[in-house]
Formats: C-alpha cells, sequence, structure tokens
C-alpha cells in the first residue's frame, strides 16, 4: 500500500513539473515586466502614432488655416508622440533594473550611458515616430567623471529622469493651453526632444551631478560662513586707514602704493595693462582681499602687517 | 551694487558686534543695510546675519553706531536721543547679543 502511494505521488509530481514547464518557462520569458497587453500595443500598430500618422498631421498642421485647428492638431501630436516617448522610457527603465548588475561591474556599463539615446531608440517603436521628431538631434554629451558614476546607483539615476521629465511634461501640458502662435508645433517638437532626452541615463546622470554640485556648493558656502568675532579696535583703525588710502589713491589717480600692497598680499596687478583697466582690476582685488580678511584672522593680521610695511598706512 | 551676508557672532556683546560690522564695512568697501539673527542651523544656533552692499570706494560712509533693547521695549526714547546727535536709523531688528534676543537698532 505504502509502494503505491509512493508510486502515485512520484507519478503526480511528474505530471505537476510536465504542466508547469510550459508555465515556467513562459513566465521566464515574461519575467522582466508583465505582457504588455494587445490592447496597449497591438502588435499592426493600431492606436500607435505612427510616422505616417506624424506625417500626415504635421502636413494638416502646415496647411491648417485657424488657429483652432492648428492647436488641435499641433495637441494630438503632442499628446501622440507623448505617449511613443513614455512607451519607450518605461520599457527602457524596465530593462535598466534588470541590467543594474551588469552596470556595477564598471567597464561597459559606461558606453550603455553614453550611447543610451540609441538604446532607448531601439525599439520596434521608436523607429517609427521617434526617428522623425529626433532626427538630427544628436544626444546629450555625458561629460561626467567615471568615479562620479559609478557610485550611483539604478535607483537613483531612474529617479533623476523620472524627476527631469515630470517637470519637462509638466512644462509641455501648461504650453499647451497657449494658442498656435505662441507656442507652435516646431516648439512643441523642441520640447519634446527635450522630454525624450529627459529619460536618458546621460541626463539622469547630469542632473545627479548638478545636484551633488549644488549640495557642496551649499556645504562650502556654509562652511564660508564664519561667525566674526574678536574683532579689535586695533583692526577696525587698520581697516579704515586702508580704506581711506585706497580711496586717496583713487582719487590722485596714483595706484602704486595700493598696488604694492596688494603684491604683497598674493593679488598681483598686471601695471601694463591701460589705466582704467589698473583701477578696474585693484577695485575688485581690494574688495576680493577684504572679504578674505573678514573670516581669516592670519590673513587679517597680515593685511595690517603689510599695510603697515608698504607704507599704505602709517 | 553687489549684496553679501556674513554671520557675526551673536555671543558677544553689542560693543564687539559694532566693531565687526564696522570692520566688515571698511574692509570690503560696503554698507551694512540690514542686520538680524541669522535663520538657525546646527552651525548658527545664535549667530546674527548682516547683509552689506557694495560701496564705490571713497563714497564709504560714516560708522555705524548699534543700540539694543528688549525685544518689546520701546524704542522711541533711543531714536530720538540718536536723531538728536544727526544720525538716522539704518534698520532695527532682533539679533542675539550675548546669546539673547534683543531688538537691535542700527544708525549712522
Amino acid at each position: 500500500m505504502r509502494l503505491r502511494v509512493g508510486v502515485v505521488s512520484s507519478c503526480l509530481q511528474v505530471l505537476a513539473m510536465t504542466m508547469l514547464l510550459p508555465l515556467l518557462t513562459g513566465c521566464l520569458g515574461r519575467f522582466e515586466r508583465p505582457a504588455v497587453p494587445k490592447v496597449v500595443a497591438p502588435p499592426d500598430k493600431t492606436g500607435s502614432y505612427t510616422l505616417d500618422n506624424y506625417k500626415s498631421d504635421l502636413k494638416d498642421y502646415d496647411a491648417a488655416t485657424t488657429d483652432a485647428d492648428k492647436v488641435r492638431l499641433r495637441n494630438k501630436m503632442v499628446y501622440g508622440i507623448m505617449a511613443e516617448i513614455d512607451y519607450v522610457f518605461y520599457d527602457y527603465e524596465t530593462k535598466l533594473y534588470l541590467n543594474q548588475g551588469t552596470f556595477k561591474v564598471g567597464g561597459d556599463f559606461l558606453e550603455l550611458g553614453l550611447s543610451s539615446a540609441s538604446t532607448i531608440t531601439n525599439g520596434a517603436r521608436a523607429k517609427t515616430v521617434l526617428s522623425g521628431i529626433l532626427s538630427g538631434v544628436s544626444g546629450v554629451d555625458l561629460s561626467i567623471d567615471k568615479n562620479f558614476f559609478r557610485q550611483q546607483t539604478v535607483q537613483a539615476i531612474a529617479s533623476s529622469m523620472e524627476a527631469n521629465r515630470d517637470r519637462l511634461k509638466n512644462v509641455i501640458l501648461q504650453q499647451l493651453k497657449q494658442d498656435s502662435t505662441s507656442y507652435p508645433f516646431a516648439a512643441a517638437r523642441a520640447d519634446l526632444i527635450r522630454y525624450f532626452f529627459a529619460g536618458t541615463l546621460p541626463s539622469g546622470l547630469q542632473q545627479l551631478h548638478q545636484q551633488a554640485a549644488a549640495t557642496a556648493q551649499t556645504q562650502q558656502n556654509h562652511l564660508n560662513q564664519t561667525q566674526l568675532a574678536g574683532v579689535t579696535q586695533a583692526d577696525v583703525d587698520c581697516v579704515t586707514g586702508v580704506n581711506n588710502a585706497v580711496a586717496s589713491a583713487k582719487q590722485k589717480g596714483d595706484f602704486t602704493t595700493v598696488i604694492k600692497f596688494l603684491n604683497a598680499m598674493g593679488f598681483p596687478i598686471d601695471t601694463n595693462l591701460p589705466k582704467d583697466k589698473i583701477e578696474t582690476n585693484v577695485d575688485t582685488s581690494i574688495r576680493e582681499l577684504g572679504g578674505k580678511i573678514v573670516t581669516d584672522e592670519t590673513l587679517r593680521k597680515k593685511y595690517c602687517e603689510q599695510a603697515k610695511a608698504t607704507q599704505l598706512v602709517q | 551694487m553687489a549684496l553679501q551676508t556674513q554671520l557675526v557672532d551673536g555671543q558677544q556683546a553689542l560693543d564687539a558686534q559694532e566693531r565687526a560690522l564696522n570692520f566688515m564695512e571698511q574692509g570690503m568697501f560696503a554698507k551694512v543695510i540690514n542686520y538680524s539673527k541669522a535663520a538657525q542651523n546646527q552651525n548658527a544656533a545664535t549667530a546674527n546675519e548682516a547683509v552689506l552692499q557694495d560701496v564705490p570706494i571713497g563714497q564709504q560712509p560714516k560708522p555705524l553706531h548699534l543700540e539694543a533693547l528688549d525685544v518689546n521695549g520701546d524704542a522711541t526714547q533711543i531714536i530720538n536721543q540718536q536723531l538728536k546727535a544727526g544720525k538716522t536709523v539704518i534698520f532695527h531688528d532682533i539679533a542675539f547679543v550675548t546669546g539673547k534676543e534683543q531688538m537691535v537698532l542700527g544708525f549712522r
């Protein structure tokens, strides 16, 4: 009895496996995403905005004589193209997540980033209307340090791309409220190109890079904001003396001593330049130096010493 | 003319802050046009922020003089005294003096 139960159980397992295998392989084939419903992306491209649709609409748009017709056709083209861009973007984003392990390896992922514009347009859809609006447009130049790229996660880049796209989509949708004179299709096309490239790796990276740079700058500004303290009356007298001496030199048109002082402080002035240029350079340098002594006590001390040593002040 | 901001240590007494402002004005060839407590953050719990505007060289205004009173105090008397002395109000705002909030008035 036990043996029979065991045989039946084994048979059931084999049967189950045999029945599940095609399903499993089918699932593996669709692992990156669920199958796109045929009504969304029919094989015969019904409902898609094709290059032929675009050409036809563009011709009608150019021939349209009323603003109402132009606006209608412009909006139709914009929404159609936008849908195609969205489709290829989300398709691309899915692949980006699936391949993120490869990215971390280094080496070839950078090439993927650099050629992302072509990567994103590789799909059959992209060769339709997108090739129409993107003809003659090159991708975004990527001038980002490789190390910076390697430090980014796919999630961060994707979020950056999404944010960029959302921002531009909002701009386009707002602009569609305008008439065809204020926002002609040519302007919409330019915005759509920007919208498309906002969803590329270089754009996502560039945005991240700019954010990182802005954050660093803010932090630098906070560091620079040393709280001024410990200023003595002698310090005030010293800078007042320099201020008066520079004003006097300007009135006389003779900056010789001021230039000597600035040279001693590491702000060389080229005396071979025309007089007005020298005056401008002195003005810029003395202000810049003044800004530095506010936060740098050592420089403040040297400032007063050199002002005396160069006989700018007594 | 360009505007710049600079933090001043609000833990200092009023006379020290007055020297700090005059030092900045003379050194940076600028004039203070506003002075108040800075937006608080970890680095500046009791900092004051001066807003400076560049002035042309040779047109430096007279030195600043600071007066302080309680946040809800009446500034009338102080202002009248300074007006009698030929000075005008440049700014009046809440700022830190020896680490405590006070109404600070700037005259020149």
